[in-house]
């Protein structure tokens, strides 16, 4: 009787086996199924990287911060003579007239255009720890004429501000790291790795390099790869179908 | 056109539908349901785990003028912290690499089967990040070495993944085995849950189901022993440094 149950137990397992078990030709069909459709989805990302290689021919592209959601709507044309806050980050496609002032840390995404009349962004100068940022006596090259009682040599500011306000730059705490004992060189504390890049390591020099068809030629090696290694496995199965 | 993420997304659905019907003539409809989500899960806590390790993101679209642009702003459907689609892809190269190992390789052992799948598996993906980096369909922010701004780390846990995976399978619902090494092991925890001492083979569907998710469970634990020193060499010999996670 215990026999019989265990016996009928596995008959149980094995009907489950059964219905799992597929018809080999059921199967090979489904095996052709998923290949072409796999194919076909190697054949899409060939086209994707195709699609793809103007955007990957900037180095920087891949780790590039994404733009924030702003109230100027892309494409927008600054009125003449517009000043701009400092840090502002224009939208891609906006169109600068002339005369718009640029301060440091103003962000020119690609596509926007400049005129040849609109200076540049001016670097701040670094102050000494310390001391006071020198913002009244500075003076752009593109400057024109500079204030009252400025000698030649001087740095004059390219902003209109007329009353100067030094910025009060707390001096660092001695922390006892950066005490030095005589006779031994201070070790340079070491750089932060950069987030973006180089050499083999980017995929903008791959794309840029063969005559900017880098990505073209390795999306196409890599898919063809990909192709010939499905169909062999379609070859087989369709020996396996004819021979049987 | 532009290849962002709403194209990846929307292709990747309509070709996972299809492919769910292939698959499941070409392995068998429970087998195949069964191998889709154990694929979801695995693909899941493992892309999971990256993301709140700041190993990778999937938030780009979501965090620029593109919201505006596209009313869902990134993609549609999202499992926690991952979108479905990136799990549905990593499904979809796992089930072909699977069907194609057992094809080109036949008679070969479990292992060297997996191995293949893990190789025709990393072939795909050599295609597939290039495109998705660019598009910023996800971004890869992990210190470590770079090539074509691929982290080499992505590429092993892509091998590594789908070989466990795929031995994982093999040995539970393709050829019901037990392990030498882990029969004692299983024999104290998954089945005396199970309340039964059969071998795999002799074990009905929903026992084997539950076995196979149990190893899966064992796969993930070796997945990360595997990973965690390679991603301590990759870190040390690194060519690119951490995005901060509020990038």
């Amino acid at each position: 009787m215990a026999n019989k149950r265990i016996e009928l137990e596995q008959y149980k397992h094995y009907v489950n086996l059964l219905d799992e078990e597929p018809n080999r030709k059921v199967a090979r069909r489904g095996f052709l199924t998923c290949a072409i459709l796999v194919a076909l989805l190697v054949l899409g990302f060939m086209v994707l990287g195709f699609i793809s290689t103007p955007l990957a021919k900037n180095p920087s592209n891949i780790t590039q911060k994404p733009q924030p959601k702003s109230t100027t709507p892309s494409g927008t044309q600054l009125p003449s003579g517009t000043q701009l806050p400092s840090g502002t980050q224009l939208p891609s496609g906006t169109q600068l007239p002339s005369g718009t002032q640029l301060p440091s840390g103003t962000q020119l995404p690609s596509g926007t255009q400049l005129p040849t009349e609109v200076p540049a962004p001016t670097p701040t100068p670094t102050p000494s720890p310390g001391g006071k940022a020198p913002t009244g006596k500075l003076m752009s090259d593109a400057g024109t004429s500079a204030p009252l009682g400025a000698v030649p040599g001087d740095l004059i500011a390219q902003a209109q501000s007329t009353t100067p306000t030094p910025i009060q730059i707390s001096a660092p705490s001695t922390t006892p790291a950066s005490v030095t004992t005589p006779g031994t060189t201070p070790k340079p504390p070491a750089k932060p790795l950069s987030t973006t890049t180089t050499g083999a390591g980017n995929l903008g020099n791959l794309t840029n390099g063969a005559g900017s068809r880098g990505l073209a030629i390795y999306v196409l090696v890599l898919g063809i790869a990909l192709l010939i290694v499905i169909y062999m496995g379609v070859r087989r199965v369709r020996v396996e179908g004819k021979s049987k | 056109m532009r290849a962002n993420v709403i194209v990846f997304e929307a292709v990747t659905f309509i070709f996972f539908l299809i492919f769910y019907h292939g698959s499941s003539r070409a392995m068998g409809k429970s087998r195949n349901r069964a191998f889709f989500t154990g694929a979801l899960l695995y693909s899941l806590a493992i892309e999971t785990v990256a993301v709140l390790g700041g190993v990778m993101n999937f938030y780009w679209y979501a965090q620029n003028s593109y919201y505006k642009h596209y009313p869902l702003g990134g993609y549609i459907v999202w499992l926690g912290l991952v979108p479905l689609a990136a799990c549905l892809l990593w499904y979809m190269v796992a089930a072909i690499s699977q069907m194609l190992s057992t094809v080109l390789i036949p008679k070969a052992n479990v292992w060297a089967k997996s191995a293949l799948a893990g190789g025709i598996a990393v072939g795909f993906y050599l295609l597939i990040e290039p495109i998705a980096i660019t598009n910023h369909w996800w971004t890869w922010n992990l210190k470590s070495f770079y090539i074509i701004d691929i982290p080499l780390v992505a590429l092993f846990g892509v091998f590594a993944s789908v070989f466990l995976f795929n031995a994982v399978y093999t040995l539970t619902v393709l050829e019901a085995k037990d392990q030498k090494n882990l029969k004692k092991f299983e024999d104290r925890t998954v089945k005396r849950f199970l309340k039964t001492n059969h071998h795999p083979a002799n074990l009905n569907w929903r026992q084997l189901q539950w076995l196979f998710v149990y190893r899966l469970l064992m796969s993930l634990v070796v997945f990360a022993a595997f990973m965690a020193p390679v991603i301590v060499i990759f870190w040390a010999i690194a060519n690119r440094g951490q995005i901060a996670p509020n990038w």
